[in-house]
């Protein structure tokens, strides 16, 4: 092996190899295959359905693989391994926290439990967000809920950060809000992959997308090159160009490529996706 | 870790307190209600066991004063430990899966394993306090009384079970089987009523399966029967006789009534003085098996040891579980 390739096995943050994961009868990855070097901001894509969930929850160790293997910073993810957990930080979907302790506590137990927890930005998190510290989170809204969860994740100081759906639930401000928050954590991170519906928001802050459906990458790459590609008419999906579809030209962005894609494989029944699978 | 736990559970063990001093103070109320039947009864000065007519009949008054009472004290002991320990152990792993925390406190810097065993230490802290406490207090007013003047001996199954240190091993019992429950039924609703029938079905085999067993047991030969006890069993002088059998030189069993006329009780309250000498005829003679009250605490603590290692068992099953679940 030379020292180059060395280097870039190293610059592989995740690596998944034919991952798959099925519960009971349904397949929700299939044949995943994708690398993600050290560095990037992922925005996973797809409808519902497609495996991002299952995804994000395999390289958190949550979700055991049926086949198939998958390695994060250079092992195979173990919750029963401390240099997994601290380096891998994850927001659930569903924003799931202790109801019965105040906002302060909920911040308390990430102190308590992270040995590289960020005590200045947590609170500043809180401030941003005008969280009341003594608020049983029990009592929260669900947006002010998923802002206490943001804050929680952002503030392990993981190299993973993992969201999914950061700001379903959130409000125009506190989106613009969580973004900068996001942004500040992104800078001491080497990968986050943000799952959301939304496109907007992930065109600001990732660089890189990966489309998911029935369970396998269907498109992975940067967007500015997956947009050119588009555009210029040479994107192809198992030799299927993807089509530009009704909008007027000038405004083909990276919303109708998702879009495009997503109905060309909702469209065919037997069609294989055939994504690049390295970004 | 210890701090989440205990915030997980501070208001479980508010009212755990709570319905714990209300509970003693309903048992202390209804030993004092024994004690005075007792007092009234003058059945003091009757020694523990002892079985002379008198005292039979003493304790006879007494049952019919004070049953209620002193069945009561019995059924709590026999209860709550088992109820206690299940609730706590399947709310350990079920809580956190119906409120969908596992993913969060599984991905803070600590590892499964250390998870599991601070919450099966820190809760089961709190249950061993309780029925401790409900140990104490229950064996120090009321369950003594019952032991002395109601049942022959403290090894018969109901007042074995509700007094020494296996209350404590009851109730680490339940809390792995909780535990286990908990892990694989993710629910607390049903975790506890499976729990509980689980629970109940590995206390029966304990008694009936294994006590004979750990129980040492000895043998005498008697030439007289002993006397009956309303227990169903036979008082000798230092034990309680779960089973007896008469045996004639032959070596084969058969019934007495086909030698011997009936063992009429004379008015004094001894055996009729014609049915023993119709077996001393005979050659007959009685191979009394008995278990000994000095095997009461050995039996004892070799049940808490059994009941701890099931529970370590129970929730080393648990781990290996988590460690395949999807999350």
């Amino acid at each position: 092996m030379t020292g180059d390739q060395n280097l870039h096995n190293e610059s592989i943050i995740v690596s998944a190899q034919a991952l798959c994961k099925r519960y009971g009868k349904q397949w929700a990855l299939n044949d995943l295959n994708l690398s993600i070097p050290r560095g990037s901001s992922v925005a996973l894509v797809g409808s519902n359905g497609a495996g991002k969930t299952t995804f994000l929850k395999c390289i958190a160790g949550l979700v055991h693989a049926t086949s198939g293997s998958i390695s994060v910073l250079g092992r195979t993810p173990d919750l029963d391994e401390p240099k997994h957990t601290a380096q891998v930080s994850y927001l659930d979907q569903r924003h799931p926290l202790y109801g019965f302790l105040r906002v302060n506590d909920t911040l308390k137990l990430g102190a308590e439990l992270n040995p590289n927890w960020n005590v200045s930005e947590s609170e500043r998190g809180l401030e941003v967000f005008q969280l009341q510290p003594r608020k049983k989170v029990k009592d929260l809204s669900g947006g002010q809920h998923a802002q206490l969860a943001l804050v929680l994740a952002l503030n392990k100081s993981s190299q993973v950060l993992l969201l999914d759906e950061p700001m379903a639930s959130l409000d125009p401000l506190a989106r613009t809000l969580s973004r900068q928050l996001i942004d500040t954590a992104r800078a001491h991170t080497s990968l986050l992959i943000v799952s959301s519906h939304i496109v907007s928001e992930l065109e600001e802050m990732c660089d890189y997308l990966v489309l998911m459906a029935r369970g396998r990458v269907a498109l992975a790459g940067r967007f500015t090159q997956l947009l050119d590609s588009w555009r210029s008419g040479s994107l192809r999906l198992e030799g299927s160009p993807v089509e530009l579809g009704s909008s007027p030209r000038g405004t083909f962005g990276l919303e109708e490529l998702i879009n495009n894609v997503l109905l060309l494989e909702r469209t065919s029944t037997t069609l294989h996706l055939d994504g690049r699978t390295r970004l | 870790m210890i701090w989440l736990v205990y915030r997980q559970y501070r208001s479980a063990a508010i009212w755990t307190a709570v319905l714990s001093i209300a509970l003693i103070v309903g048992l202390y109320s209804m030993s004092i209600d024994a004690r005075n039947v007792a007092s009234v009864l003058r059945i003091h000065g009757c020694a523990a066991y002892n079985s002379s007519p008198f005292c039979d009949a003493l304790a006879g008054r007494f049952i019919a004063h004070a049953s209620w009472s002193t069945g009561v004290l019995i059924n709590v002991l026999y209860i709550v430990p088992g109820l206690l320990g299940v609730i706590f152990g399947v709310s350990l792993v079920a809580r956190d899966f119906e409120a969908g925390t596992i993913g969060l406190v599984w991905l803070q810097t600590l590892t499964r394993r250390h998870w599991l065993w601070t919450k099966v230490a820190v809760s089961g802290f709190v249950v061993l306090v309780v029925a401790s406490i409900l140990d104490v207090v229950a064996n120090l007013w009321g369950n003594s009384i019952y032991i002395r003047f109601v049942s022959p001996s403290p090894l018969t199954s109901r007042v074995f079970d509700s007094s020494g240190v296996v209350i404590v091993g009851y109730c680490i019992l339940a809390l792995g089987i909780g535990t286990l429950l908990g892990t694989v039924l993710r629910r607390s609703g049903v975790g506890v009523a499976v729990g509980l029938v689980f629970f109940a079905i590995l206390r029966l085999a304990l008694e009936k399966g294994v006590r004979p067993v750990i129980e040492a047991q000895r043998f005498v030969a008697e030439s007289v029967l002993p006397p009956f006890t309303p227990q169903n069993g036979i008082l000798v002088r230092e034990g309680f006789l779960p089973l007896h059998q008469l045996i004639p030189r032959s070596g084969q069993g058969f019934s007495i009534t086909s030698v011997c006329q009936s063992p009429v009780q004379a008015p004094s309250g001894t055996i009729d003085p014609k049915f023993t000498s119709c077996l001393s005829q005979h050659g007959l003679h009685f191979v009394v098996q008995y278990i000994p009250n000095s095997s009461y605490w050995t039996a004892q603590f070799i049940e808490l040891g059994l009941c701890v290692s099931l529970c370590v068992l129970a929730v080393a099953a648990s781990r290996f579980i988590l460690a395949r679940i999807d999350v």
